[in-house]
């Protein structure tokens, strides 16, 4: 029986070892690459940097949170520990957890290890748990600068306001009439976690709202 | 705008990102195949449609995308609770209902 669990994971994670002689791309790489050079609307501000962080490993995982074997296996597989509170998110540099429902959680790897990070999960928790591998359909962008706080309320009807939204929040919400997950992290700066098809959208969005606070596109990998 | 209070992700939300999904609490019978035909057009096709209060599921889309449960005043509008999936209303008639509805 072991080994039919075992030959499964196996063949649920050979997506994840990519071949290296295919060429990856992460879903902004056109997108901010062109945009790079006419950075500053205003000349000296800029109010907004944006990042893609893109090409990390993306996973999704449900499981019981009461069951002290799935929290502990988590824990010991990421470093990190899984997140309880509804809106929160726990990092530790490589490895983030991030709260999306009462049993499930987003878990963002460096890219490539999607497949390790899967396997091993598989291996250190048994019982009722489902992990997919989605890094494929989504990206993450970071957002810094001065003016984030007010290009995030321009941007959705939640409340962005450092009293209500402090770092190691996160909050799945509309965002310009799209979904992202957004999360404050401990520097100040934003990650929103989108999909891969409302990416241009976003994007677009993002820089025509930060056009007057001066805006800049970086494209290397934060 | 209703402000809807998910009971998941413990937070007070705008209506926007939630959509509505009919009245709650119909339990499928256990053996359909011993329902009447009017027993099962009843469980499919009729809901009630009261002036006052109602007790019906939301579907929280954009945030942690689970159902719960609203009881809602259909007159005013307002909400006066909202509660996970499996529990029950603990406002239930107009008498116990708390805050200015009417």
């Amino acid at each position: 029986m072991s080994e039919i669990i075992e030959d499964k994971a196996t063949t649920n994670t050979v997506s994840a070892s990519v071949n290296a002689a295919v060429s990856i791309e992460s879903p902004l790489h056109y997108f901010l690459g062109k945009f790079s050079g006419m950075a500053q609307a205003k000349k000296g501000a800029v109010g907004l940097v944006v990042e893609e962080a893109g090409l990390r490993g993306h996973l999704n995982l449900r499981g019981n949170p009461q069951s002290e074997l799935f929290t502990a296996g988590v824990e010991q597989v990421l470093g990190v520990t899984l997140p309880l509170s509804p809106g929160t998110f726990e990092t530790n540099g490589d490895n983030s957890i991030y709260w999306l429902g009462p049993n499930e959680w987003l878990l963002i790897v460096p890219g490539g290890s999607e497949g390790r990070t899967e396997t091993a999960l598989r291996q250190a928790i048994s019982g009722h748990i489902a992990i997919v591998d989605i890094s494929g359909g989504q990206t993450l962008i970071n957002l810094s600068g001065e003016a984030v706080a007010t290009v995030l309320k321009k941007s959705s009807g939640y409340d962005f306001h450092p009293r209500h939204f402090g770092p190691g929040r996160c909050v799945q919400t509309t965002l310009a009439k799209a979904t992202a997950l957004v999360s404050k992290k401990a520097d100040g700066s934003f990650d929103l976690v989108i999909r891969r098809s409302f990416a241009d959208y976003l994007a677009s969005w993002l820089l025509d709202a930060g056009r007057e606070f001066g805006c800049r596109i970086e494209t290397g990998q934060r | 705008m209703l402000e809807i209070y998910c009971p998941y992700c413990r937070e007070t939300r705008e209506e926007e990102e939630f959509s509505y999904s009919g009245e709650a609490h119909i339990a499928r019978p256990p053996e359909p195949e011993a329902q009447s035909d009017e027993q099962w057009g009843d469980y499919l096709f009729f809901r009630k449609n009261p002036r006052g209060l109602h007790h019906e599921m939301w579907y929280h889309q954009t945030g942690c995308r689970r159902y719960f449960n609203v009881t809602r005043d259909t007159v005013s509008y307002q909400i006066l609770e909202s509660y996970p999936m499996g529990e029950n209303p603990t406002v239930t008639t107009v008498a116990n209902q708390t805050g200015d509805a009417r």
